[in-house]
């Protein structure tokens, strides 16, 4: 009795099955024949032995399925048997069937969203070859990173624990000429190691040489600006104002995260459009003894089995050395960590608090379920006790109902993954840059290996509902009572009161975190009167090429931007600023010697150009002395009030002088302080400077308008770009869509745990709606009798409202506890914002206890509306 | 029908192993021997033999050609396999053993015990 033949039949059982039948028939009919021969022999007519030989063969039916079940294969059978059945009572009931499905498929969608956001951006590695290796170094003056070229150039000589050095610069407003266009585009300045560390592989071309100025297109730059032309490599094209070789194209999957350090709440990178040749310049002196270096970013590639410690060392070391050569302060700390890190940091906890999230909407769709079930379990303890007389055993039954809950939770993870995708695709269009990494994220096998799982789980968890609730049934019992039509139904209603309780309780901490990032982003978009971002049309200006060297030319030009642009019908105000703005280092007039870096009074503060216009525009509020004019004698500065408490205290900053580039700058006022780089970020010390005596190569147009601001675009840029045709005018868009991306994240974590609590919500509502009516259908003998007995129907509907809400208020205290617990984990995703804010804990509550009002009252109206008399003649 | 036995299902596997033992023989040839044999005492439904023999079947007890029957028709042919036939002797110890000691215990004497 070797395994192997019975294996052979078994297998042929199930898959060859029509051939054994035929096979069977054959040798039967031989067997009934033989029967009817020796029938007729003994005396029978033909006629009567055919069908006395058929009698006593019995039903040839029943013979095939036991020669089936003998093989092996008979559970096959019954599995698809109940299979069948479980689809046909999933077809007899939609409204069960649809509820239970559109509950799963939110529970089980949400969660494969936020796994596949969490698998790219946390858990999958970055597109560099060896990526763990790749580090993010910087070095750290107060909150600024930075590295300084001496600093790289010192590493990249002497350096021995690195098998490469990577200095990089983007530049977001690049301009890159076409045949036919001006195409604004974000450019990456890499220095020579980034092409190994990257292991960048061409599609078309090749790598720069060394030291060779030359671009590689990114493939989506390559089919827009150049229509996918082949011929483009190796031709010059225009960036800014230099001529620089194609060199190549990068194909589509090329895409190494880089980033710039950013303030506390990284705002993630944007896609970037072309790789062009930088060459770390060592640094400069003017003739007036003023040092001129570089700033830049460092990524570095560690050599094989060298440890971070190890490159700290190595590094320190080397910046001792330069420090003592050298006499130009360079940032007191040096910091490395991986690349991956110091991409995603600051997205971990955001990310984690939505997994939980997700979790409990989860959770809250499973308890949904296994009341569902719970209800049809009792519904059909009828049936099931007749199938448990005529034969089935428990585990036959128990096999029954799983099959039945797996076959709903497939079909749930399916909807699950068309709502996952759904999900997903809309958080990518609505909030691309909401979360780093965000655009990689795709639904792949990893995400169908989760939704299986999660169905699977939830099949567990919702199938063994009911068949823990029938296994302590004794069928006779439950026959007799399902007869009569009375079930017990206390202690199931205890189970599901339980149920809804929990639901209620994980909705109000879904609730509460939702309220939060309200009030947090409210806080963050609060603006200050008379100052409407939407009403601000921006846009960008560049100047590029050796014509625009004279600052009297750029000035000229500013100017007549400026009137031409005010003179556009609609345009309230227009103004001059920088986008960007610029850091620089104080140095008060009359200080004998510059600060030295690690000298605590030493202070940076970001300067911001500005004309007469710019207060308007922006609405900004003077706090003392004047505004800025266009003809200022000598430089003159407005500072914010955070700069002159941190620089001045209580004295008066007006008539201060700082020492600047060709000269000192004189301070005319102080502005309340504003959030308008990074609506995130707290006010920073800031000043702005009239443009006349402080003039970059590029700067922006703002105009508030007062029509359409589409239109007005339109209308601003033309102006503008009519000064002169070679001055590009790019990104033109309205401030409240350029504040945007700073909010970007919150919006991100509003619109999920948003998206969730309103779910949650509904969810909960259902449940109690579903259990108040279920208990109110069971109890309409009870309410018949009351009814007749002389209660008023106010009463009953106050009874079954009085049910629901002791539900509701039990449920909703337990998850204020639980609320006030994990609240504080979302500290870091608030913004001006108390994680235990009692208003946002009284309104959460006030809006599911009203939920919760809202659902039991449709129960409480159909019991109040029963008539006795029919309800009694049910008995 | 008075005289008819219920059949037990092992003592049906062991008259079918017992009757493929002597040669091999169809499914309605087993069906006459056992008939036969049990002097027509046992008497089950003709059809319900086959699932019995292609459980043995299944078993590797044993196993089945076809051929030709006494009367010229086609017909399956079971023959015992080697584990048949170890199974039929440690069965028919068995139900030796079995009936030698249901016989003493109807035979005692009131004063054996």
């Amino acid at each position: 009795m070797s395994p192997l033949p019975r294996l052979r039949s078994f297998l042929s059982a199930l898959f060859r099955r029509k051939r054994l039948e035929a096979d069977m028939e054959a040798e039967w009919r031989a067997h009934l024949d033989a029967h009817a021969d020796a029938l007729v022999a003994a005396g029978m007519s033909p006629a009567q032995a055919t069908r006395r030989a058929r009698m006593d063969f019995g039903d040839p039916q029943r013979w095939k399925e036991q020669a089936h079940e003998v093989r092996g294969a008979g559970w096959v059978n019954d599995l698809g048997a109940d299979v069948r059945y479980g689809l046909r009572q999933m077809r007899r009931a939609p409204v069960f069937t649809a509820t239970v499905l559109m509950t799963l498929a939110a529970g089980i969608g949400l969660n494969t969203t936020v796994f596949s956001v969490i698998d790219a951006v946390l858990v999958r590695s970055l597109s560099y070859p060896d990526p763990e290796r790749v580090l993010w170094v910087t070095t750290i003056d107060r909150d600024q990173e930075m590295v300084n070229a001496v600093d790289f150039l010192a590493w990249k000589e002497q350096a021995t624990s690195f098998d490469g050095l990577v200095a990089f610069d983007f530049e977001n407003y690049a301009a890159i000429y076409t045949a036919d266009n001006v195409v604004q585009s974000r450019v990456a300045g890499v220095s020579e190691d980034f092409w190994a560390v990257s292991g960048a592989r061409p599609m078309l071309g090749r790598l720069p040489l060394g030291g060779e100025d030359a671009v590689l297109l990114s493939y989506p730059l390559f089919v827009t600006a150049f229509h996918a032309d082949p011929g483009v490599v190796g031709r010059a094209v225009r960036i800014n104002a230099r001529q620089v070789t194609v060199a190549g194209v990068l194909p589509p999957d090329f895409r190494p995260q880089l980033t710039k350090p950013i303030a506390s709440n990284g705002l993630p990178e944007k896609a970037i459009d072309a790789y062009r040749t930088f060459i770390v310049p060592p640094p400069t002196t003017t003739p007036d003894g003023i040092t001129i270096t570089r700033s830049i970013n460092v990524i570095g590639k560690l050599k094989p089995d060298v440890s971070v410690q190890h490159a700290q060392a190595d590094l320190e070391a080397i910046r001792s050395r330069t420090k003592a050569a050298n006499p130009m302060p360079l940032p007191p700390t040096l910091r490395m960590m991986p690349l991956k890190e110091r991409i995603v940091g600051n997205a971990t906890r955001p990310l984690i608090v939505l997994l939980a999230a997700a979790g409990f909407v989860f959770l809250i769709a499973c308890a949904n379920v296994a009341h569902l079930f719970l209800g049809r379990a009792s519904a059909r303890r009828g049936e099931v006790a007749i199938r448990a007389s005529i034969g089935a055993g428990r585990w036959r039954l128990a096999r029954q109902f799983f099959v039945e809950s797996a076959l709903i939770a497939v079909a749930g993870a399916v909807a699950g993954l068309v709502v996952a995708r759904w999900s997903l695709a809309t958080i990518i269009s609505i909030l691309p840059y909401g979360v780093p990494r965000l655009l990689e994220t795709t639904l792949d096998g990893r995400a169908l290996a989760f939704a299986a799982a999660t169905a699977i789980v939830a099949a567990l968890v919702f199938g063994m509902v009911p068949v823990w609730s029938l296994w302590k049934d004794d069928a006779r019992g439950v026959l007799k009572q399902a007869l009569y039509g009375a079930l017990p139904i206390g202690g199931r209603l205890r189970t599901r009161a339980t149920l809804v309780a929990l639901e209620f309780a994980l909705t109000i901490v879904l609730l509460v975190g939702a309220g939060l990032l309200i009030k947090s982003l409210w806080r963050l978009t609060a603006l200050p009167d008379g100052f409407h971002p939407d009403r601000v049309v921006t846009m960008e200006v560049r100047f590029f090429g050796p014509a625009w060297r004279d600052e009297v030319v750029r000035r000229a030009h500013v100017a007549e931007a400026l009137r031409r642009v005010s003179a556009v019908p609609g345009v309230r105000a227009a103004a001059v600023t920088t986008n960007a703005g610029y850091t620089m280092r104080l140095t008060r007039d009359g200080d004998s010697s510059p600060p030295r870096p690690d000298d605590p009074t030493a202070a940076f503060a970001r300067g911001t150009i500005a004309s007469t216009g710019l207060a308007q525009v922006m609405g900004m509020h003077l706090v003392r002395g004047r505004w800025l004019t266009d003809s200022e004698p000598s430089q003159a500065w407005v500072i914010n009030e955070t700069f002159a408490r941190r620089n001045f205290g209580d004295s008066d900053p007006l008539g201060a002088r700082f020492r600047v580039r060709g000269g000192l700058a004189t301070v005319v006022g102080v502005v309340a302080d504003r959030k308008l780089q990074r609506l995130d970020s707290p006010a920073e010390p800031e000043f702005y400077v009239d443009y006349a005596h402080e003039l970059t190569f590029g700067y922006s147009i703002v105009a508030s308008v007062t029509i359409d601001p589409a239109a007005a675009a339109v209308e601003v840029r033309r102006a503008a770009a009519g000064v002169d045709a070679a001055v590009p005018v790019l990104e033109v868009r309205t401030l409240e869509a350029a504040l945007a991306d700073s909010i970007a994240p919150y919006q991100f974590n509003l619109f999920t745990i948003g998206l969730f609590a309103a779910v949650a919500l509904l969810l909960a509502s259902v449940g109690i709606y579903g259990t108040l009516a279920y208990s109110t259908s069971r109890r309409t003998q009870e309410i018949g009798i009351r009814l007749t007995l002389g209660a008023a129907r106010g009463e009953v509907l106050a009874m079954v409202i009085r049910q629901g809400m002791t539900v509701a208020l039990i449920g909703t205290l337990i998850g204020l506890v639980i609320g006030v617990a994990v609240a504080r984990v979302m500290r870091d995703l608030l913004y001006e914002v108390s994680p235990n804010d009692p208003y946002i804990f009284a309104a959460a509550s006030a809006v599911l206890l009203l939920t919760g009002f809202a659902a039991s009252l449709g129960p409480a109206l159909r019991a109040a509306s029963v008539q006795p008399l029919i309800a009694l003649r049910r008995e | 029908m008075a005289t008819t036995t219920e059949l037990l299902q092992g003592t049906l596997d062991l008259l079918i192993l017992k009757s493929v033992s002597l040669r091999p023989e169809h499914g309605y040839g087993i069906l006459l021997r056992i008939q036969q044999i049990s002097r027509e005492t046992l008497q089950i439904q003709q059809g319900s033999l086959y699932p019995a023999l292609y459980r043995l079947e299944h078993q590797g007890l044993i196993a089945s050609d076809w051929g030709e029957s006494e009367n010229k028709r086609k017909a399956k042919f079971y023959r015992l396999t080697a584990a048949g036939r170890r199974r039929l002797r440690d069965e028919a110890a068995y139900w030796k053993r079995f009936s030698e000691a249901i016989g003493l215990v109807l035979a005692a004497a009131p004063e054996d015990v």
